[in-house]
């Protein structure tokens, strides 16, 4: 309207803007309508007057009926006070307003809490309760009197605080008006007017809504709430994420909070052995210092209330570096290991200056033995220095670090360009990349004497080095390639480092971490978060999910992500320990973000996967939740057909927020989760003669006889890995099946599972799927899996490792057919002894189909699955071999 | 030593070493003597210390198989081939004496006096022993000892005539052969032992080039030590018809009277059965399959082959010589693992693992994808069939493919 707009303007229908307001309830347009154009106290230019609050459309609605049609019952209480108003011809003082405020934003549900309060509730607890019981339950009064003045308080406070209303008419607002036009974006089919309030006239940061009641935008709204009679925002809701504060400038999160029982762990432990290796650590000088001297920190850790150590401990671990990977670990050290602190650091990074470096200097005491080494490795330069102490320094190689910052020398410092793996200088772990070498037993070293110096060391001693920390910092994005810079950090069982393994080995390992597949029906939604924020909001979504993966216990159990990319977090995952730490400790919290840069995105291959199709430009990142057992990474991409990241952006809260409900979600899974888990490892087998009906009679006989007795529990102390079993001694060795025997119902036909002569007569191997021996000797692991899924039938498994691979196996024996991939056997069995002359015997017939898979490891693996059971759950069955440790 | 894929077959007395002939397939050259010495030589350790010298393997793949016939004739199989293993070879070694005996009889062999005679004599039966020795012929008789039939549209005019043919010749035993494949025979020919009628088909196509044809030959099961006279006539090219009979009719009175007589009016349907050649039964096949091997069991009759339908496309996937080795391959593995019940109920002794004897479990189905092929087997009480099909075609589709072509085929040609 302020552009000119005129608001009598008529539709086919003859409805006018008001007709349309009362008609879908909007009742802040109806009243600025009415304020504006609609008012009955100014006649506009065509003559109309109060009768235009009465205009009827073509179908006779006026406003009025309409917004009654639809219960709106404030718009058409309004609009009712309106024609009054505008009928009497004289301003009237509104008396119900001013009680109960304005329509659409009635004080009616405060009024009658006060009410009830004030005029009930108070008087009937001073005069009923109080005058009687005052002297016995004086405390419990006082206690309530109390608690109900911090309720006041907080109530007051709640519905009077300004809930982050932002200040109307901003400049910006102006000046998106004015440039609007101009506006690349249009072009582009984005609308940044999406973006602008046109009722405050101000440009609306992220999640920041226009509250329709209280006509204002407010930061972070939640929702109105009539009973403080205020909205919910960013000032006087609780819903800020504790994490937000350690989002470091360049948008990255490592938030690690241990649950309440591993705190308690924690605390026990020694505090020192917190420290990571990483280069921007956000100590306070104080803490560093105390962290230098690890002795003194002891002493000090000791001495601290424990208040003050809890807070102390609390602080650390929200030190939200990504680097910071092993802090949630550390109370995991060996203890032989967890008396020295990995590293010494005391710098504050500074992200703006760009590259920064401070000097620190610390003291390492590190272990030689110059006996132990042989004499020709004394030969030339540096070579000592390589040999005894483990440090690699390459003379002419200057960084450009160095070479910025350093004031150029005329003998050149030691910096440590390197470690020798399992040298003294990697193992005392303090020694870092980047170091420099300032002194050896308080003597100062430099390039030019450094040898002489070491080759004073008379023998096995222990000698202190003192050491110069230069730690600097690029700016984010090229932290990635330092990854393998990264500082070795002391070995346990939950830090594996990169170290020594090549990225061949690494893909391995990978491809070797535990995987489980799970029968469960999953409740995995491909897309489980919704952009609802955004949508809502009419914005350009922030990002795209590119999919998910989720662990329980550093178990692989849902993935929805490309092959490539669930590598690259996985590698991640496991580069930071986070599967070792959801398998061990329980998270309270874990919340990770960062860019990435996949290597399926960022390093296409060569040939492009789908024709036409090209990788958006785009920036990746990464977003890992943990909570208990439970870890969700998702991969998130800004750009494409979401919109841009500018700068660095952190983590935002809403994704985090729905990704976090979906894990609470699935926190009914864990039980199920956890069942499968403690199940043995091997699937659980039945037997194909328990199909046969005939065998039943004889189970009675059999269960209660003391052999059977024995063998199940003999059974059940076998363990499940795998044992030779050649074909001639198999006789005496049974399978794990029949602890599971119970297992083994099925709908196809017989639900008594009888054994047959396995356990009447001596063990004999005949209780399992004996079938399989028929494939002659071989290195076997009795397992199986009741399909579960299908019910239809049964599969018994029979895996195999290929010891004898050339001259058992059926696959590769038959050598003449070149590579044999599948090999399938379908058998028949009938029960002996059948008496019955006048039915023919039952059968039942069951395949056994063994593949070779030849990835990662040549193997074949064999399943062994009733006639009915459908080729899906087969798959499965085979699917689930490389999962089964051999 | 000895290239790929050759088989070399030894014979040498078994008392003295003494060897009587070699004969090789492939294009190795002929073992050197040191070499034969050493193998007759391990085998007659072996039973000198009263263990029996069955087969080896050697690192390369390749195989060795010794069997001594009769305590007085040793035969020595040395195959270098992957594939082929040791029951091959066996099937080699047995058929290899049947022919022996079919042309000298047994007393000859088991009584040797003469060992420069009987290696004369032996010469005679070269020629049916190098049609053992090329297996990848178009016969499967000699492994399955099932005589390869085919199945014609004329089959019972032809039966009718040979039976008529026979009486006249005043046999019992007659038989129309077309390219070595059984078309008809009487009921007694039937009779005969399964290896017999094989022996006889091999035997009637190694003389193929002849117009007729009048030979003794010993029946190694029905009478070892007695001769017959097999007559052998060719019809039109390709198909023979024989009789085993006594000293009369005369091979020429036979041919000039009889043979124009009887069968001048058939020439059609002779023909038709040389048409049929690469297929051995007429009607469609399923869609696929590149190669099948129908046995009957109970007949101990087999159809055999590989090139059942004249899809260019199928043909040039696989040609029809490494058909008939996978199939062959895929015969000898099913047999011998899972389909125990041999075709006539014949025992020899397999050198099997001895699971199956314990084992009450009984195969029924079977098969292999491989790379090239994937195969299927199928065991009924009274039939096998053994299917070779494109690789392209799913796994699970296999079994019904198979049952459907064994319905069709048992419906098509009553076999």
């Amino acid at each position: 309207m302020g552009k000119g707009a005129k608001p009598n303007v008529c539709d086919s229908e003859g409805d006018n803007a008001l007709h349309w307001a009362a008609f879908k309830g909007h009742f802040e347009l109806t009243r600025l309508l009415v304020y504006s154009g609609f008012n009955p106290q100014l006649a506009d230019s065509a003559g109309q007057d109060s009768v235009e609050l009465e205009v009827k459309d073509r179908n006779g609605n006026t406003p009025l009926k309409l917004s009654r049609g639809r219960k709106y019952e404030d718009v058409s209480l309004y609009l009712e006070n309106s024609i009054a108003q505008s009928r009497q011809l004289s301003t009237k003082f509104d008396c119900s307003a001013l009680a109960f405020g304005p329509p659409g934003k009635s004080k009616g549900q405060i009024l009658f809490f006060y009410i009830c309060l004030l005029v009930w509730g108070y008087p009937t607890y001073f005069f009923k309760i109080v005058s009687v019981s005052f002297n016995k339950l004086w405390e419990s009064h006082m206690a309530f009197l109390l608690g109900n003045a911090l309720m006041w308080f907080l109530f007051l406070k709640a519905s009077l605080m300004d809930p982050g209303f932002l200040p109307r008419d901003s400049k910006e607002y102006d000046r998106a008006i004015r440039q609007a036009v101009y506006f690349d974006e249009w072009k582009q089919g984005k609308n940044s007017l999406h973006r602008l309030c046109h009722t405050c006239h101000l440009v609306k940061p992220l999640r920041t809504k226009h509250c329709r009641v209280t006509n204002r935008c407010v930061e972070h709204f939640d929702h109105y709430c009539p009973y403080i009679y205020n909205d919910v925002g960013y000032r006087n809701s609780d819903i800020e994420p504790e994490w937000l504060d350690d989002v470091q400038k360049n948008g990255e999160l490592f938030y690690l909070e241990l649950s309440e029982g591993e705190e308690e762990a924690t605390l026990t432990q020694t505090p020192t052995t917190q420290i990571p290796g990483a280069n921007h650590v956000r100590f306070s000088d104080k803490e560093a210092e105390i962290i230098t001297d690890s002795k003194k920190h002891k002493e000090g850790g000791k001495y601290e209330p424990r208040l003050k150590r809890l807070a102390k401990i609390l602080k650390k671990k929200k030190l939200s570096q990504r680097r910071s990977d092993n802090k949630g670990n550390s109370n995991s050290y060996n203890a032989g290991q967890s008396s020295r602190p990995a590293s010494i650091l005391k710098n504050q990074p500074n992200q703006k200056s760009g590259i920064l470096v401070q000097q620190q200097f610390k003291d390492v005491c590190v272990y030689v033995n110059p006996k132990r080494l042989g004499n020709s490795t004394l030969a030339k330069g540096y070579k000592l220095l390589e040999a005894l102490l483990g440090i690699i320094h390459q003379p002419s190689w200057t960084r450009m670090v160095v070479s910025k910052v350093e004031e150029p020398c005329n003998e050149e410092r030691l910096a440590v360009h390197g470690l020798v793996p399992g040298s003294p200088a990697i193992k005392c772990g303090q020694i870092l990349i980047g170091d420099f070498l300032v002194a050896v037993n308080d003597v100062d070293v430099t390039s030019e004497n450094i040898e002489r110096v070491l080759s004073c060391i008379p023998g096995p001693t222990q000698v202190k080095l003192t050491l110069e920390t230069s730690s600097f910092n690029a700016e984010g994005k090229g932290s990635t390639s330092r990854n393998l810079n990264k500082q070795p950090q002391p070995v346990s069982n939950l830090v594996k480092l990169l170290w020594g393994e090549d990225a061949v080995e690494l893909q391995m390992a990978i491809g070797n971490i535990p995987h489980i597949i799970m029968y469960l029906s999953l409740k995995l939604d491909s897309e489980p978060l919704k952009e609802e924020s955004e949508d809502y909001y009419g914005m350009r979504r922030l990002y795209t999910i590119l999919g998910t993966c989720l662990f329980y216990k550093g178990y692989l159990i849902g993935n929805h992500l490309p092959k490539e990319n669930l590598l690259d977090i996985a590698l991640y995952c496991q580069h930071y320990c986070l599967l070792p730490l959801a398998a061990e400790q329980r998270i309270g919290q874990l919340v990770i973000w960062r860019e990435v840069f996949p290597q399926r995105q960022c390093h296409p291959s060569e040939e492009p996967v789908l024709e036409g199709f090209l990788e958006p430009e785009a920036r990746y990142f990464l977003l890992v939740v943990g909570l208990r057992h439970f870890m969700l990474c998702v991969l998130l991409e800004a750009g494409g057909c979401a919109s841009k990241a500018i700068g660095n952006p952190g983590p935002d809260s809403i994704y985090v927020d729905q990704v976090k409900a979906t894990l609470l979600q699935l926190e009914g899974l864990d039980t199920s989760i956890e069942d499968r888990l403690a199940a043995p490892p091997t699937p659980c087998l039945s037997g194909a003669d328990w199909f046969i009906p005939s065998a039943r009679e004889r189970l009675e006989s059999i269960t209660n006889s003391p052999v059977f007795s024995k063998l199940h529990s003999s059974l059940k102390a076998t363990s499940p890995t795998s044992k030779r079993v050649l074909f001639g001694e198999s006789t005496l060795k049974n399978r794990r099946a029949s602890p599971q025997r119970s297992l083994s119902v099925s709908d196809s036909g017989s639900e008594g599972h009888g054994d047959n002569h396995s356990f009447s007569a001596s063990i004999s191997p005949h209780a399992t799927p004996d079938s399989i021996r028929k494939f002659g000797r071989r290195e076997s692991q009795g397992s199986g899996a009741s399909d579960g899924s299908g019910g239809s039938g049964n599969i018994f498994k029979e895996k195999k490792n290929i010891d004898g691979f050339q001259n058992s196996s059926p696959i590769t024996n038959s050598s003449g057919f070149g590579n044999v991939k599948e090999h399938g056997v379908l058998f028949q069995c009938r029960p002996e002894n059948w008496t019955d002359q006048k039915k023919p015997p039952p059968t039942m017939t069951y395949w056994v189909v063994g593949r070779l898979f030849l990835d990662p490891v040549p193997q074949e693996f064999y399943v062994c699955f009733h006639d009915s059971v459908a080729e899906i759950p087969v798959e499965l069955a085979f699917k689930l071999s490389f999962g089964l440790a051999v | 030593m000895l290239q790929a894929g050759s088989v070399q077959l030894l014979c040498l007395t078994a008392t003295s070493g003494v060897p009587l002939f070699c004969r090789g397939r492939g294009s190795s050259k002929q073992l050197p003597f040191s070499v034969i010495g050493s193998l007759n030589g391990v085998h007659m350790f072996g039973s000198s210390q009263d263990a029996q010298m069955c087969s080896t393997a050697t690192e390369g793949g390749g195989t060795v198989v010794w069997r001594v016939f009769q305590e007085s004739v040793a035969l020595i199989a040395v195959s270098s081939e992957e594939g082929a293993g040791e029951p091959y070879l066996r099937r080699l070694l047995d058929n290899v004496f049947n022919c022996m005996v079919l042309v000298l009889g047994l007393d000859e062999l088991s009584r040797v006096k003469n060992v420069e005679r009987l290696k004369r004599d032996l010469r005679s039966c070269y020629r049916l022993i190098d049609c053992f020795l090329e297996s990848g012929g178009e016969s499967i008789g000699d492994l399955t000892h099932c005589a390869d039939c085919l199945v014609s549209p004329d089959s019972g005019v032809l039966q009718e005539c040979l039976d008529a043919f026979a009486r006249a010749a005043e046999s019992e035993f007659g038989c129309l052969l077309a390219d070595g494949r059984v078309v008809v025979a009487t009921e007694k020919w039937w009779r005969l032992a399964p290896q017999e009628v094989v022996l006889l088909s091999f035997l009637v196509r190694s003389l193929a080039s002849t117009s007729s044809r009048d030979c003794p030959i010993f029946l190694p099961q029905g009478s070892p030590n007695v001769p017959h006279r097999l007559l052998c006539f060719q019809l039109v090219p390709g198909v023979d018809v024989c009789v085993l009979c006594g000293p009369t009719p005369s091979l020429q009175s036979a041919e000039s009277e009889l043979v124009g007589r009887f069968w001048s009016p058939l020439v059609e349907p002779l023909r038709s059965c040389i048409g049929l050649k690469g297929r051995c039964f007429l009607g469609p096949a399923p869609r696929g399959i590149l190669g099948l091997l129908l046995i009957n069991l109970d007949s101990s009759r087999a159809l055999y082959s590989v090139q059942l339908s004249q899809d260019a496309a199928a043909q040039d996937t696989l040609p029809p010589e490494r058909r008939r080795e996978l199939l062959r391959l895929f015969y000898t593995l099913a047999t011998t693992r899972y389909f125990q019940g041999e075709p006539q109920g014949e025992k020899h002794e397999t050198q099997m693992e001895d699971f199956p004897a314990g084992f009450s479990h009984e195969p029924l189905q079977c098969y292999l994808a491989a790379a090239e092929c994937k195969c299927f087997a199928l065991q009924t009480p009274q039939h096998q069939l053994f299917l070779l099909t494109a690789p392209t075609l799913p796994t699970f589709t296999l079994r019904s493919l198979a049952t459907r072509t064994l319905s069709t085929l048992l419906a098509q040609t009553g076999f």
